[in-house]
């Protein structure tokens, strides 16, 4: 079991992340945009942080740029499912190999199985 | 003497001079070395023409004012020779500097020795007449370096008679005549409408018709037709040329073939409204993962919980349909994306044949494909699996067009784009059916995300929308070629990739023909 944030705008996306890791058998804070996730942080405790990228107010990269300074331990998967403009789409960031500084990346909407099989292999990795 | 006075007057005031010439006998030729051999008596009547000494030096006095390089021709008359009647022009230049143009008209008398025994004759003032000669042949010289520079004009000018009924054509320049393919003697005296036909826009007609009856100015597109019956799209210029009155006395016509200019322009346009909708797909395809993403991860959740429950067929369903849509987004942002793939460079007929193998699975029973490779050897750079898809698109279009049963024909070629370098060179793949064919209107939107004329449930209208992406990609572009019962060509244009970074592939097939003559036409049924 590890304790996990998830930081995510939108609710309905954050119920289902939270009913699935729980389902998991882990532990699940919730923050609703960067700067909760970043104070959640802060308190400590962290073993693996699931954030998206494109939310009002801080963006996902820079929730994961500070969240290392201030948790060197933490693990971080970013989730996005491309850009409210069009500007970017998931195939094209995954082409690009862009992971916004994380350890992984899931485009949306991934599978259940897809997100177990990540969250089990970086919270099992060695230093997280 | 009155009488000779008047004459002389006479004389004077048209610039006419008489003489009468009586040479010395020729002594013998030491006498005459250095002189110019005009001794002799002369009587002059008329006027002077501003030579100096006339009376007492007589003809040498006349020498001495012409011009150095009429020399000759004033010798020609006055000397001794033979010919019984002389003419001929030469200058004088008097004291004061002047140029005067004298003819003379001479008769002579030969004496039995068969030298000269007198020469009678006029002089005539010609330098008006001059003047004019000269500049009359200034302006025609102008006059045809005009009608030339108007004949070697790029630009294709036509010129009909304004002050004529039906306004027939009265000039037409060299331009005219390639660019129409008519000469110049089949077309003087008509009207240009004959380079009308059924194409041609009656309400284009029509506002011709109304700037000629206006005599004004007006631009226009309009289909024309060559000789040889072949269309083009024409930009004609009408101005109107009026004379002092106001009258209309003729109207110009710039004729400019914009075939190419417009279809470069609808491409163009097609392509910024393909884009556009990319850009408002991917901001769409954000907003339906985001609400994707729940309906997946709650539905598996529900399904692991209800593994052994009744209701969990339902759940599938629900899946299913989620699991669906994230596809079509996925293809749907397929022809929106920028950036390159794993493109690599191949031969274009290695990748159309790897491609190929998978499109006759696809295309089914009843569709024959033909492989022609006129031009083998063009290395493009493409991803396969892209190019694969592109090709089972094309292919699947042109099979649901002839109704699951035909030929597609698969052309490869070597594609020169125009007002490119020589060396600058296309791999082109030409997928031809023999189908239904589509309209202006459909050809129009084919290209549209879920544009379809299929049936609800049959076609997603993705296709080549996606194939469309995928080519720009690559570098290349797709062109409809199709009009309703002739059939569809798509045309598949990839630029040649340059030699630098030539990678070969990796296991050529022993079996292959070589590419240089590579003629051959595969039949596959399946
Ligand atoms: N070869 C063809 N012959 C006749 N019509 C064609 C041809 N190719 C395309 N079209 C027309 O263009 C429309 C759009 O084609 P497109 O491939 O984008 O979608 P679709 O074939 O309708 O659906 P999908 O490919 O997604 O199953 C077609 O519905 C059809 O009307
Ligand atoms: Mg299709």
């Amino acid at each position: 079991m590890s304790t996990i944030l998830v930081i995510e705008d939108v609710p309905s996306v954050m119920l289902s992340l939270r009913i699935v890791l729980e389902g998991a058998g882990h532990a699940v804070q919730c923050a609703t945009n960067g700067e909760d996730g970043l104070a959640a942080l802060r308190r400590g405790g962290i073993d693996l942080v699931v954030t998206d990228i494109w939310m009002p107010g801080t963006l996902g990269s820079s929730v994961i740029a500070e969240g290392r300074r201030i948790a060197p331990g933490t693990g971080f998967l970013a989730i996005t499912g491309g850009a409210p403009n069009g500007s970017v789409t998931p195939d094209q960031l995954a082409r690009d190999g862009a992971d916004f500084g994380a350890d992984r990346i899931l485009f949306k909407p991934f599978q259940r199985h897809e997100l177990i099989a990540v969250v089990t292999d970086m919270t099992a990795a060695p230093g997280a | 003497m009155a009488h000779a006075e008047s004459l002389t007057r006479a004389l004077q005031s048209a610039r006419i001079a008489f003489f009468d010439y009586v040479p010395d006998r020729p002594r013998d030729p030491q006498t005459l070395a250095g002189t110019l051999g005009l001794a002799g008596t002369l009587e002059w009547v008329g006027t002077h023409f501003g030579i100096r000494d006339l009376d007492s030096r007589g003809l040498d006095a006349v020498a001495d004012a012409v011009l150095a390089e009429d020399r000759e021709s004033f010798l020609g008359v006055f000397r001794p020779g033979q010919g019984t009647a002389r003419g001929g022009e030469f200058r004088i230049s008097p004291a004061d500097g002047r140029v005067t143009f004298l003819y003379c008209d001479a008769n002579v008398d030969m004496g039995e020795d068969g030298h000269p025994a007198r020469i009678v004759g006029t002089l005539h003032d010609v330098t008006a007449r001059h003047r004019f000669e000269d500049r009359l042949s200034d302006t025609l010289r102008e006059r045809e370096m005009l009608l030339a520079v108007i004949d070697a004009c790029p630009i294709s000018i036509t010129v009909s008679n304004g002050r004529l009924p039906d306004l027939p054509l009265i000039y037409a320049n060299r331009t005219f005549e390639t660019l129409t393919g008519y000469g110049r003697d089949e077309v003087l005296g008509r009207n240009c409408r004959f380079l009308q036909g059924p194409n041609t826009d009656p309400a284009v007609v029509q506002a011709i018709r109304e700037t000629v009856a206006a005599g004004v100015q007006a631009e226009i597109r309009l289909v024309n037709y060559r000789k040889d019956g072949t269309a083009f799209l024409n930009r004609l210029v009408l101005a109107p040329i009026h004379d002092e009155q106001g009258a209309l006395t003729a109207y110009l016509g710039l004729q400019a073939d914009i075939t190419d200019e417009a279809r470069r322009e609808d491409a163009e346009r097609q392509r910024q409204r393909i884009e556009a909708m990319g850009r408002m797909m991917g901001g769409v395809a954000h907003e339906i993962n985001n609400l994707l993403q729940p309906v997946t991860l709650l539905t598996e959740e529900l399904i692991a919980r209800h593994s052994g429950d009744a209701d969990r067929a339902y759940l599938d369903v629900v899946l299913n349909c989620a699991l669906s849509a994230r596809r079509i987004i996925g293809d749907l942002l397929a022809f929106s994306r920028p950036g390159s793939r794993r493109a690599e460079r191949l031969l274009a007929d290695d990748l159309l044949r790897d491609a190929l193998v998978l499109v006759r699975k696809a295309v089914g029973p009843g569709i024959l494909t033909e492989l022609d490779i006129r031009d083998g050897g063009i290395a493009v750079r493409a991803d396969r699996t892209a190019f694969t898809q592109v090709l089972l698109n094309l292919a699947g279009n042109a099979a649901a067009a002839m109704a699951g049963a035909g030929v597609i024909q698969i052309v490869l070629r070597a594609h020169p784009p125009d007002g490119a370098p020589q060396a600058w060179r296309s791999a082109r793949i030409d997928v031809v059916d023999t189908g239904s064919g589509m309209d202006r209107k459909t050809v129009e939107r084919a290209f549209e995300p879920f544009f379809t004329t299929k049936p609800v449930g049959q076609g997603t209208g993705l296709g080549l929308s996606v194939a469309y992406g995928l080519v720009k990609e690559m570098g290349g572009e797709i062109i409809l070629d199709s009009a309703p019962g002739r059939g569809t060509t798509a045309s598949v244009l990839l630029p040649e990739a340059p030699q630098e970074d030539a990678k070969p592939r990796e296991t050529p097939k022993p079996q292959e023909i070589p590419k240089e003559d590579d003629h051959h036409v595969h039949h596959t049924r399946h």
